[in-house]
């Protein structure tokens, strides 16, 4: 029967980015890699579809980490595998992007190019006639790998992050069905009929299972078809304590004072007032607040203010500074005053 | 033949869900099977839980969740995992497994694409199901049970009286948002970035040399829906259907554009921006303003079939607004929330003769949007008096 998943594909949010792991992903040249804090359910979903195979279909308000969840997995199995960096593919879709952009990408213009620069030649003598290059090695020259395609290649499973997939027609994931599910894909413009009319078909077979995350703003709905292919997870929006965990890993030391912890939970309070007070004065229809403005809100606080400073600050509720970072449309903006130590024109609040 | 253990908890809470009309297929209770026993449940009913919501729930719709756990709580026992071991005794082995799949069809979903009964039959012999649960079995939806028992209950009111039943919902969201898709009126629009090759050829053999490839824009959907409403008085127990009608063409048709107008009883001259008779629009100037070649209107609204007589002044009054709309829009259908049953004895057996009109049901409204794609009703879909 079916192995259990060994220790060194294991997702548990236990390793976070150190400093040597930031340094080691500069030497790489790779943008520095923010802590990720999981919940319980979502390390068991990404365990699940680790285990099965399948893809993880994320969704999610937006700034709750969907994206995000994708590389901090491929920095766990590479810490757990004692590698470097793991292998990990992003495919952000656009609206014009097609399914077939994300195995590989036929560069007609250039073969066409080639061919006729061959020509050329022969006509004017420069070279003597040539066969035309139509053999499959040939055309591959012209073919380059997309995200998956590299992922398909890879012996290690590649994390693949499809960022954003209802973005794109909606055949694009039906396009993706057979590819995932078979985890092979053939490349049309190498394949060759033979002269008895049989077609030599060239396939790219996968050498391991990537691990594919997929995250949609459910802009459009999916289809049911490729739904169930995938594991489902909704990233609900953290709870008090791992906002609070949150907050402290992405922006105070290993060793915070006591005051600094005050400091997020005094944050974390204010934040989640007002993203009641917003959800109760908008409905589903306004933009909450999200976890990654409240980081950012944080940031400010901690970057114009000592801790004491930022204390008092927050304990006026009657104001509410660096509003801007927090809140992104009019209504909102009137109904909240910055606090007048900020140097900025406050009106009086009702 | 080997068939998965019935009376396993996890198997009838598969085949519940099945029967509430999620689509789930052989497949996905063979992904749990293989989770649970490659230990990922380690015997913790929460986790086991979870475990089920994410390979088969895949929704953040919540009544999906609440039916879920209803159905979880009856069936898995709350010592499960610490009794006997969580899988049955001698796992299923997946071969077997395999076998009962192939007759069942792997995209449960599809439009056309139902099994017809005998498959179904066939298929579910091992799971002995009754020949009606099949028939729920087809439709196959995210909300079917609730629409399924509100039509049933319509179903038995209507045939003798007409009275409010709450929210009246024969066809879920998303099988609205599937069966718009097929309206489509594709046109390039936009940036150029497809190849024309045609032109790139043609540039090639006239300039000698490749140049520059000639662009074009992509195909998009240019179809324009215009849906006009009907409200209040006997439509108002379909005013939630109508909203999610209106709901699911704005969002999930993919269609170039989808205006929502709506009138009381019978479309004048001058039809309503918003529910609450507000702000209107005199419908020349609505017409001047619509392309004829992509825009198509459907009408949701009773025809008078609800009040069961014919009134003849909203007879003609329905002609005069549907000549006025046929010379500036080429395609055009109705949806009547009532049933076909009721439509004869009243004015809308009368209108149904002038316009393609069809039954709120999933069927109904595939109908119609072959009417507005441009084909020309089949006789037997018709309405026939």
């Amino acid at each position: 029967m079916t192995e259990p998943l060994p220790d060194t594909l294991i997702y548990d949010g236990s390793f976070q980015p150190q400093e040597e792991d930031q340094a080691v992903r500069r030497r790489l040249k790779r943008p520095p890699l923010q802590p990720y804090i999981p919940d319980a359910d979502l390390v068991q979903a990404v365990e699940l579809a680790i285990f099965l195979k399948r893809p993880l279909l994320l969704r999610g308000e937006p700034g709750c980490g969907k994206s995000r969840l994708a590389e901090a997995v491929a920095f766990e199995l590479a810490k757990r595998n004692g590698l470097d960096e793991w292998p990990f593919e992003f495919w952000p879709v656009k609206s014009t992007s097609r399914a077939r952009d994300g195995l590989y990408i036929f560069d007609a213009v250039s073969r066409l190019r080639d061919a006729q620069l061959t020509a050329a030649r022969v006509k004017s003598g420069e070279e003597t006639a040539v066969a035309p290059a139509n053999s499959p090695e040939d055309v591959q020259q012209y073919v380059k790998d997309g995200p998956l395609g590299r992922a398909f290649k890879n012996k290690r499973r590649t994390v693949v992050l499809i960022d954003e997939i209802d973005k794109a027609d909606i055949d694009f994931p039906n396009d993706l069905l057979i590819e995932l599910d078979e985890r092979r894909f053939k490349v049309d413009e190498s394949s060759r009929f033979r002269p008895d009319g049989t077609e030599e078909e060239y396939w790219v077979e996968a050498q391991s299972e990537p691990i594919i995350f997929i995250t949609s703003n459910h802009e459009k709905e999916l289809p049911d078809a490729f739904l169930r292919r995938c594991v489902f997870f909704y990233i609900d929006f953290p709870k008090t304590d791992l906002l609070q965990a949150i907050v402290a890993a992405h922006c105070l030391d290993a060793n915070p004072t006591a005051d600094e912890t005050r400091l997020v939970a005094e944050a974390v309070r204010r934040f989640e007032l007002l993203r009641g007070e917003l959800a109760e004065g908008q409905g589903e229809a306004g933009k909450l607040v999200s976890t990654s403005e409240l980081i950012d809100w944080f940031k400010v606080l901690r970057h114009r203010h000592t801790t004491a400073e930022a204390l008092a600050l927050l304990a006026d509720e009657t104001t509410l500074p660096y509003r801007t970072v927090l809140l992104k449309n009019k209504e909102a903006l009137n109904r909240y005053v910055e606090p007048e130590t900020n140097g900025q024109q406050s009106t009086s609040n009702a | 033949m080997n068939s998965p253990d019935s009376t396993h908890p996890l198997y009838q809470l598969f085949t519940e869900l099945r029967l509430a009309g999620l689509p789930l297929g052989i497949r996905d209770y063979e992904a749990v099977l293989t989770a649970v026993q490659g230990g990922l449940d380690e015997s913790d009913r929460d986790r086991l839980c979870r475990l089920c919501q994410a390979l088969w729930l895949k929704s953040a719709d919540p009544t999906l969740y609440q039916l879920f756990a209803h159905h979880f709580e009856r069936l898995i026992p709350l010592d499960y995992g610490r009794s006997a071991a969580p899988t049955p005794a001698e796992p299923i082995d997946l071969p077997t497994l395999e076998e009962t799949a192939v007759s069942f069809p792997e995209e449960t979903i599809e439009l056309d694409d139902f099994p017809d009964d005998e498959t179904w039959e066939q298929a579910a012999d091992p799971v002995q199901q009754s020949f009606n649960q099949l028939q729920a079995l087809s439709r196959l939806a995210d909300e079917a049970q609730v629409a399924e028992s509100s039509r049933r209950q319509l179903d038995l009111v209507s045939r003798f009286y007409y009275s409010f039943t709450g929210d009246y919902l024969p066809l879920t969201s998303r099988q609205m948002k599937q069966s718009w898709r097929y309206l489509r009126r594709a046109a390039r629009f936009g940036p150029p970035v497809e190849l024309d090759i045609d032109a790139t050829v043609d540039k090639i053999a006239r300039d000698g040399f490749l140049v520059d490839p000639v662009l074009r824009p992509r195909r998009t959907n240019r179809a324009q829906l215009i849906l006009l409403l009907d409200r209040d008085g006997s439509m108002t127990p379909f005013h939630s259907l109508g909203r999610r009608l209106a709901s699911s063409a704005h969002d999930g048709g993919r269609l170039g554009a989808a205006n929502v107008f709506y009138f009381h009883d019978c479309p004048r001259d001058y039809l309503y921006l918003d529910p609450h008779y507000q702000l209107f629009v005199p419908l020349p100037d609505l017409l001047n303003h619509v392309h004829p070649l992509h825009t198509s209107v459907l009408i949701f609204s009773d025809a008078g079939a609800a009040r069961g007589r014919i009134d003849e002044a909203r007879v003609r009054q329905t002609a005069v607004f549907l000549q006025q709309l046929q010379t500036a829009v080429r395609h055009l259908a109705w949806l009547n929330p009532m049933p076909q049953t009721r439509w004869a004895a009243s004015s809308a057996g009368l209108i149904a003769r002038q316009v393609a009109m069809y039954e709120t049901t999933r069927i109904g409204l595939q109908g119609a949007i072959k009417v507005l794609r441009g084909a020309r009703p089949h006789a037997q879909e018709r309405y026939q008096p």
